[in-house]
C-alpha cells in the first residue's frame, strides 16, 4: 500500500532528504507494530516526516494519533495528499514546524525518524535524535550504517538519555536525486535504531 | 487539521512551551467509513504565556520559530492569513502582534 504514494518532485541538498523506500519504511514500521507492540493505538510522531511514508504506515497499523513534523510546506502538502488517498486522514495530522523548537504537552508513546545523514551538515541527525528521546519513550531512528558510526551514535545515545535496543541493517537505494551524485543509482548501508529512553 | 492535535501541541518558542488556545475560522466535516470527523482548515492558535499567535493555513498549523517567519514566502503566507481573517483577529495582535502584525496601509 505504501507503494503507492506520491513522492516529492524535487529535494534540498542543504536539508539531505532521502525519502524511506516504500518497502523499507513498511519492514520498520511492520517489526515495531509486531515485535514490540509500539505502533497499534500509540500517539506516534515522524520528526522530519517529508512525503509522510512512516507517519502514513504507523496510521495504517492501526496508530491512535500521528503528528507528521517538517520545515517544508511544500513536504507537508504532499503527506495531506498521501494521506487522503490512503483514508488516514482521521488519525494524521501535519505540522510545519523546526525540530529543535517543537515542542509537545506531554509525552508521545513512539517517534520515527530518518533525520538527515549528518554528512554534509554535521551533527543535524544529533538534533533529530535529541528531540526525539525527549518526546518520546521509544525512537525508531535511521543512520549512515558504518562501524565508526555506530560507535559515535552509541555514544551519543548515551549522552542524550538513550540506550539502543537493537539494530537492523538495511541497504537504502539513494536514487541520483541531486546533481553531485555522480552514479544513477547506488547502494547504502543504512541502520535503524530502537531507542528506549533510560528512565531515572 | 484535527482538534485533538491541540492536546500535543506545545508553544514552540523558546522556554515557553505553555498550551496553547485555537479559535477555529474555517472547517468542514469529513468522513472515513463510519467515522465522522472535523477538519480544520483555517485557525488561529495563540499562546496565551507568551502572546504569540500561529496561523493553520490550509490546514496546516505553521508552528515555526520567530526566525523562519519573518522573511520569504512563509512571511508573505502569514501576512496574507492576518489579511483574509482581519474581522476575526483581534486588534491586539493585527497592531502590535509577536513575531509580527499586520503592517498599517491606506
Amino acid at each position: 500500500m505504501l507503494q503507492s504514494i506520491e513522492r516529492m518532485g524535487e529535494y534540498e541538498v542543504s536539508l539531505e532528504q532521502y525519502p524511506t523506500p516504500a518497502n523499507i519504511a513498511a519492514a520498520v514500521l511492520f517489526a515495531a507494530h509486531m515485535e514490540h507492540d509500539d505502533i497499534k493505538d500509540k500517539k506516534v510522531c515522524d520528526l522530519g516526516c517529508g512525503d509522510g511514508i512512516f507517519a502514513i504506515g504507523a496510521a495504517l497499523l492501526g496508530a491512535s494519533h500521528v503528528v507528521g513534523l517538517d520545515v517544508q510546506s511544500k513536504a507537508l502538502k504532499v503527506s495531506q495528499k498521501n494521506s487522503a488517498s490512503l483514508r488516514t486522514e482521521n488519525t494524521t495530522d501535519w505540522v510545519l514546524g523546526d525540530v529543535t523548537s517543537f515542542k509537545v504537552l506531554g509525552p508521545v508513546d513512539t517517534v520515527v525518524t530518518n533525520p538527515p545523514f549528518g554528512v554534509k551538515k554535521r551533527g543535524a541527525d544529533l538534533s533529530f535524535l535529541r528531540k526525539a528521546i525527549s518526546l518520546a519513550k521509544v525512537t525508531y531512528s535511521m543512520h549512515l550504517a558504518g562501524e565508526k558510526n555506530r560507535a559515535f551514535l552509541d555514544s551519543k545515545i548515551e549522552d542524550l538519555g538513550g540506550k539502543i535496543t537493537q539494530v537492523e541493517t538495511f541497504e537504502f537505494p539513494i536514487p541520483r536525486l541531486y546533481k553531485f551524485h555522480r552514479k544513477q543509482k547506488h547502494l547504502v548501508g543504512v541502520d535503524l535504531y530502537r531507542i528506549c529512553r533510560q528512565e531515572e | 487539521m484535527k482538534p485533538w492535535l491541540m492536546d500535543i501541541l506545545a508553544c514552540p518558542a523558546r522556554e515557553c512551551r505553555s498550551e496553547l488556545h485555537l479559535e477555529v475560522y474555517e472547517s468542514h466535516t469529513k468522513r472515513i467509513e463510519n467515522e465522522e470527523f472535523e477538519e480544520i482548515d483555517a485557525a488561529l492558535i495563540t499562546c496565551p504565556k507568551c502572546g504569540r499567535w500561529y496561523p493553520v493555513i490550509d490546514g496546516i498549523p505553521c508552528m515555526l520559530p520567530d526566525d523562519l517567519r519573518m522573511s520569504g514566502k512563509q512571511n508573505t503566507e502569514e501576512t496574507a492569513f492576518l489579511k483574509r481573517w482581519r474581522e476575526r483577529i483581534s486588534s491586539e495582535i493585527l497592531e502590535k502582534g509577536v513575531p509580527f502584525g499586520l503592517p498599517t496601509e491606506d
